[in-house]
């Protein structure tokens, strides 16, 4: 069963790695977008879906990796590639350091103080105008080349970040360490009373994730080379990170760059043709998810597909 | 020799006192029962050693050191392990896994994935639960998990095991056989705690029972004298009966 697994996850990557020579550069963009969510969503389910904490402001340090590659590019001129150390490190830093007294708060408190960190970085993002820009932003060099080239490397680099956090997290649910943070997720008192040093742990898991969705800020700041604090730290990327481990379900690895993958494509499809409904119909995605898929659809469907498991879900939430 | 010593112990949360003075020794290698009606104090008593709850007076000391200001997860590497009242397994994790958990961290420490294996398997196979391990703990019947809890603390390596009413709502075959499993482990040189409302299982396991009522010590001996003290009858059944003994 595994090995089938394995077999269909390596042929999805050759295909993604073969598509670039055969479809168009919208599609490129499409897809690059797709794996940048995929990244964002797999990045932080290690502290969202592993560990129970709901970071909804993770992408303040989506925004930070951004503004860190941002800066550095443009006033040390600084080689892209290498900047992606210093986007991991500030959002290990900062995480870590705001991790001692926020990871003490639990549930919809720590989801709304992650979303207050994002909101203060933003505001001093927004004011610190000789570095960042401020509020006109911050314009990148511009990547030089044919523009089916450029495409195609920023396609194979966000691929590589997804791929990359895809390995992490795999990474994190075969260790001890990962072993620790789904005991956490379930019962923290538990978790503790058996030798878990439950803030060490939450820290560590919040730094991951703070790491790698800074390092998928950097590529996208170079990918877009225009960068403003209210895109970078905010706009629905929050929601959207969210629906997709909710959907692709965050206690698996592989389900939320799977969400990822789904409503991106979906919602693509619907931007192109319904542009009015966009976030109406993201809205009832949202929704329908909670209340008929609160465990991701590959943990309701493992056994096969069904409406009776859609409605059982429907009954366990008592409504 | 006291392993656990509880000197003067009180918790009160503002004005409310749970616990009130509270003074016993637990020796090493016996099983020490507490009994009590409910809100007696007992799960909050365990609570302090386990150090999920802050003190609020007194002293408890294991094994000669003070414990008043150690962390959680420094409690279970010296060797204190516990088991909840509400069972609640680690999701997500295969039953292998969950006691794994408590081998990697407890005071075991295992250093590698297969030293965490031997531990967890030796651990089920105490409890019994060794053809289950690979299940998903969320779908065992209740008498299986609170197996599971105990295979948990046990896989820390402990030496003092804190059980949580392990044997509340279990069947009478159950019972008898999470009874035998206490007696098994106190055998094996471990130092027990037990919390309990079944009486048949208190008495039948505890070489000395703990009585608390409205979170002060009102009796302890062994269990056929506790039986009959009117304190405690009273506690439980209320002034009339005690009179009547």
């Amino acid at each position: 069963m595994i090995n089938k697994k394995l077999i269909l996850f390596f042929a999805f990557i050759i295909i993604l790695i073969l598509l670039p020579f055969v479809i168009s550069g919208y599609w490129l963009r499409v897809l690059t977008q797709t794996f940048l969510f995929g990244a964002i969503a797999t990045g932080s389910n290690i502290i969202i879906g592993f560990t129970g904490y709901p970071a909804f402001g993770n992408i303040a340090f989506f925004g930070v990796g951004a503004y860190v590659t941002g800066v550095l590019t443009t006033k040390y001129n600084m080689p892209f590639f290498a900047t992606l150390p210093f986007c991991a490190l500030s959002g290990i830093i900062i995480s870590s350091l705001l991790g001692i007294p926020i990871l003490r708060l639990k549930g919809h408190y720590f989801a709304i103080a992650t979303v207050g960190v994002m909101e203060t970085i933003k505001e001093l993002v927004d004011n610190m105008t000789e570095l960042t820009g401020g509020g006109l932003g911050l314009t990148l060099p511009i990547m030089h080349g044919e523009p089916e080239y450029i495409y195609k490397f920023f396609y194979f680099v966000m691929l590589g970040v997804m791929l990359f956090s895809l390995l992490i997290l795999f990474i994190v649910s075969k260790i001890k360490q990962g072993y620790a943070l789904r005991a956490i997720r379930v019962d923290e008192d538990a978790a503790s009373v058996m030798g878990i040093n439950t803030p060490l742990y939450k820290t560590f898991a919040w730094a991951v994730s703070a790491a790698l969705v800074g390092i998928t800020g950097g590529v996208y700041a170079y990918w877009l080379s225009y960068i403003d604090p209210h895109t970078v730290f905010g706009g629905t990327y929050p929601v959207k990170m969210f629906a997709m481990i909710l959907l692709g379900g965050g206690t698996t690895v592989i389900g939320p760059m799977l969400g990822a993958f789904i409503l991106e494509l979906i919602s693509e499809i619907v931007w192109s043709k319904f542009i009015a409904i966009h976030g109406m119909v993201l809205g009832l995605l949202i929704i329908f998810i909670i209340l008929f898929l609160p465990k991701g659809i590959f943990e309701t469907f493992k056994g096969g597909f069904s409406f009776k498991k859609l409605f059982s879900n429907l009954r366990e939430n008592r409504l | 020799m006291a392993i656990l010593e509880a000197k003067n112990v009180a918790k009160s949360y503002g004005g409310l006192k749970v616990l009130t003075d509270v003074n016993f020794e637990v020796n090493e290698g016996e099983i020490v029962g507490i009994i009590g009606p409910n809100g007696a104090g007992k799960t909050t008593f365990m609570n302090l050693i386990s150090r999920l709850t802050p003190i609020t007076g007194g002293v408890i000391t294991y094994k000669g050191e003070i414990i008043n200001e150690k962390k959680p997860h420094e409690i279970a590497k010296m060797g204190i392990a516990r088991t909840f009242q509400v069972v609640k397994p680690f999701g997500g994790l295969t039953v292998l896994e969950n006691v794994m958990v408590g081998a990697f961290y407890g005071k075991n420490n295992a250093k590698s994935k297969s030293e965490a294996v031997t531990i967890a398997e030796e651990a089920l196979q105490i409890v019994g639960l060794v053809d289950v391990k690979d299940k998903d703990p969320r779908i065992l019947p209740l008498a299986k998990r609170k197996k599971l809890e105990v295979a948990r603390a046990l896989a820390m390596g402990p030496d003092l095991l804190l059980l949580d009413e392990v044997m509340a709502g279990l069947s009478t075959r159950e019972l008898d056989d999470m009874m035998a499993e206490i007696i098994k482990l106190k055998q094996k040189g471990i130092t027990i705690i037990a919390i309990e409302h079944v009486m048949k299982a208190i008495m039948g396991i505890s070489d000395r029972i703990v009585v608390l009522h409205l979170g002060k010590k009102i009796a302890e001996g062994k269990p056929e004298l506790i039986v009959q003290n009117p304190d405690v009858i009273e506690a439980y059944l209320g002034s009339k009966y005690a009179k009547k003994e």
